[in-house]
């Protein structure tokens, strides 16, 4: 069901405006650029690291286009198969999980506040700030 | 159907497929999806993993690529049989198709089986090539996944189908298993209801709720036979009773009737003895004093002889009326004293009677007079000869010492006779002075009221029963000797 709305809103948003999925970061982080086999380590929970420094991933879970477009583009799994490996790798390699973030607010915060902060973010939700960065395009909508 | 509806039967069954007709659907649809969602998941999870493994190739491959090798590329992919359709878009475009899906062309990402009707799941993918971006889409053939999924549907339907059958019939062997001992149950209380009380109600059901039912019902229907057995001991009771009251009562009335009779009778023949002495001793005077040659002398004889049986006549009427000297009374054998007069009897009988005497070998002593007695006999006799003079048979004189109605022991004998015997309007009337069934000049009609008479002085009771065509029997009962109500005022009477 929430799989449905996500591609209803997804067809909708596509209709109206195409939105680009771009992987973010705070404007100083030592991420310069990233290919697509580290950004789906990253949102694994495997181990990253850029200038020494380890990253963190960010999830924006709650909105639910990104989400899809995020599963299909990045990670290349269902949202069941998805949290089922992310709680393998926590119980079998005490990995940590990325950070879920209920609003595009949420992870720009989290980005400011953590130079080693990694997120997804709409294309649009990112042009014109200074303080944040666009790494890469994950996913054309 | 209404009658259905109002079963036992029925309304479980109606239940049981109300409830699955609400249930199937619902369950249907969730197996339905859950199956979907599980094949449409495997096969997503395939493809995006095969799109990023092609992704991750082709971003690590560093080098370039013209486009003869990024058309060999796709064909690979395509001809791989993992995808329908691919194509890698940056300075140019590159196209494969699979030799079946011409035409096919990229219409956005699909999030989802079946998104867009078009049996194909289209993805796409940026790629970072010689820090170009270039958008890698493939399309996936999605009807192996249909297909799954409409294979599952049937065969849901099929378990489904079947599931509703064996529940049916599950609920139709159960109402037949609730049934069949409330059926035994209504048969046997419809016995019971028609009379069968003995009958008891008995299950094999093995349902704790019928047993008890059972036993409940077998409980009020053993009450309801003692109830039965009661009620029918009582209405014969009480219609014993009633007859036994409706019986005395006629008693009591002939016995009035009877005893008013009496005393108007008595009455009058005491007044017509007082005439007829006064005649009678005139005449015999007139008679003594008459020489014998005298012509009158004759016809005052014949006055005299006239008065005699006047006299005789009150005699009679004064014995029915207990206006006479009854004589001394002293105890007595009633076998004897009845014996003594049946012998006079036997010798006037004539040929073609049978006279039969039983007196048993038990003294029965009673408080009266022989020669008394000795009319009763002789009168009860007279009567019995000439009911039987037309047709004959047998006389039958029997005493025997028994209970009378009250239960008190009595002394009895009893006259039986097999003549033509009488109607219940003539022995209600039999024992009134001057009624009587013989032809004028045969009879007085004072034989039975002066046996009446004689057994009431005697404190005894006299009944007859007598059938018409088959005979008569009179049965006369005194109190024994011992007996205390001899010391008691005289209540008896006549019983027809």
């Amino acid at each position: 069901m929430r799989r449905l709305l996500a591609t209803l809103l997804l067809l909708a948003a596509g209709s109206a405006d195409s939105r680009d999925l771009v992987l973010v970061v705070r404007a100083d982080s030592p991420v310069v650029e990233m290919d697509s086999l580290t950004v789906r380590k990253l949102f694994m929970g495997f181990t990253v690291t850029a200038g020494n420094r380890q990253l963190h991933a960010i999830r924006l879970s709650g909105d639910a286009a990104l989400d899809s477009a995020f599963l299909q583009s990045v990670v290349g799994m269902s949202a069941t198969q998805y949290e089922h490996r992310l709680l393998r790798m926590a119980v079998k390699q005490g990995r940590a999980a990325p950070s879920q973030a209920d609003s595009a607010t949420e992870v720009v915060s989290v980005l400011r506040d953590n130079t080693n902060a990694v997120g997804c973010l709409w294309a649009d939700q990112v042009t014109g700030r200074t303080d944040l960065r666009i790494v890469r395009l994950l996913w054309r909508g | 159907m209404a009658r259905l509806g109002n079963t036992l039967g029925g309304r479980v069954l109606i239940g049981v497929l109300a409830v699955h007709f609400l249930l199937l659907p619902p369950l249907f649809l969730g197996l339905l999806r859950i199956v979907e969602d599980g094949e449409g998941r495997v096969f997503i999870n395939e493809v995006r993993s095969y799109a990023n493994f092609i992704g991750d190739e082709l971003e690590r491959d560093d080098s370039t690529l013209d486009a003869a090798e990024r058309q060999n590329v796709l064909d690979g992919i395509v001809l791989s049989g993992h995808a329908l359709y691919a194509e890698l878009e940056g300075k140019q475009k590159t196209v494969s198709r699979a030799f079946e899906s011409e035409g096919l062309v990229f219409r956005g990402d699909d999030f989802a089986i079946h998104s867009g009707n078009d049996e194909v799941y289209y993805l796409s993918k940026p790629l970072s090539i010689d820090g170009r971006t270039e958008i890698l889409r493939l399309g996936f053939d999605e009807r192996a996944v249909l297909d799954a999924a409409e294979n599952a549907r049937t065969r849901i339907w099929y378990v489904l189908a079947a599931y509703l059958l064996v529940s049916t019939l599950g609920a139709v062997l159960l109402i037949r298993r609730l049934t069949r001992p409330l059926n035994e149950l209504r048969e046997a209380s419809r016995k019971v209801s028609g009379g069968a009380f003995d009958r008891p109600l008995s299950t094999t059901s093995t349902l704790h709720e019928v047993r008890e039912l059972t036993q409940d019902l077998e409980f009020m229907r053993d009450r309801l036979a003692t109830a039965n057995v009661q009620l029918v001991r009582e209405i014969a009771e009480r219609e014993s009773s009633e007859q036994t009251r409706h019986k005395l009562e006629q008693q009591l009335r002939q016995q009035q009737k009877l005893r008013e009779l009496g005393t108007l009778a008595g009455g009058i023949a005491h007044e017509f003895n007082n005439v007829l002495v006064p005649i009678l001793l005139y005449t015999e005077s007139a008679i003594d004093e008459l020489p014998e040659s005298s012509p009158i002398r004759e016809d005052l004889q014949a006055a005299h002889a006239a008065a005699q049986r006047a006299r005789a006549v009150v005699r009679q009427i004064l014995l029915f009326a207990r206006h006479m000297d009854d004589g001394e009374r002293e105890r007595i054998d009633l076998r004897t004293a009845v014996g003594d007069t049946v012998g006079l009897v036997r010798a006037l009988m004539p040929a073609q009677l049978e006279v039969v005497e039983d007196y048993g070998s038990t003294a029965l002593p009673i408080v009266g007079n022989s020669a008394l007695l000795g009319q009763v006999v002789m009168n009860l006799c007279t009567n019995a000869r000439q009911a039987m003079r037309e047709r004959g048979g047998r006389l039958l004189v029997r005493t025997w010492a028994g209970p009378g109605p009250s239960g008190a022991m009595k002394a009895n004998l009893s006259v039986s006779d097999e003549g033509h015997g009488m109607s219940a309007e003539v022995a209600s009337r039999i024992f009134e002075p001057f009624f009587t069934t013989r032809p004028v000049g045969e009879g007085t009609g004072l034989g039975l009221p002066v046996v009446h008479g004689i057994i009431e002085s005697l404190r005894g009771t006299i009944t007859v029963e007598s059938t018409p065509g088959v005979g008569s029997t009179f049965t006369v009962r005194f109190p024994l000797a011992d007996d205390p109500v001899l010391a008691a005022p005289s209540q008896q009477g006549a019983e027809t």
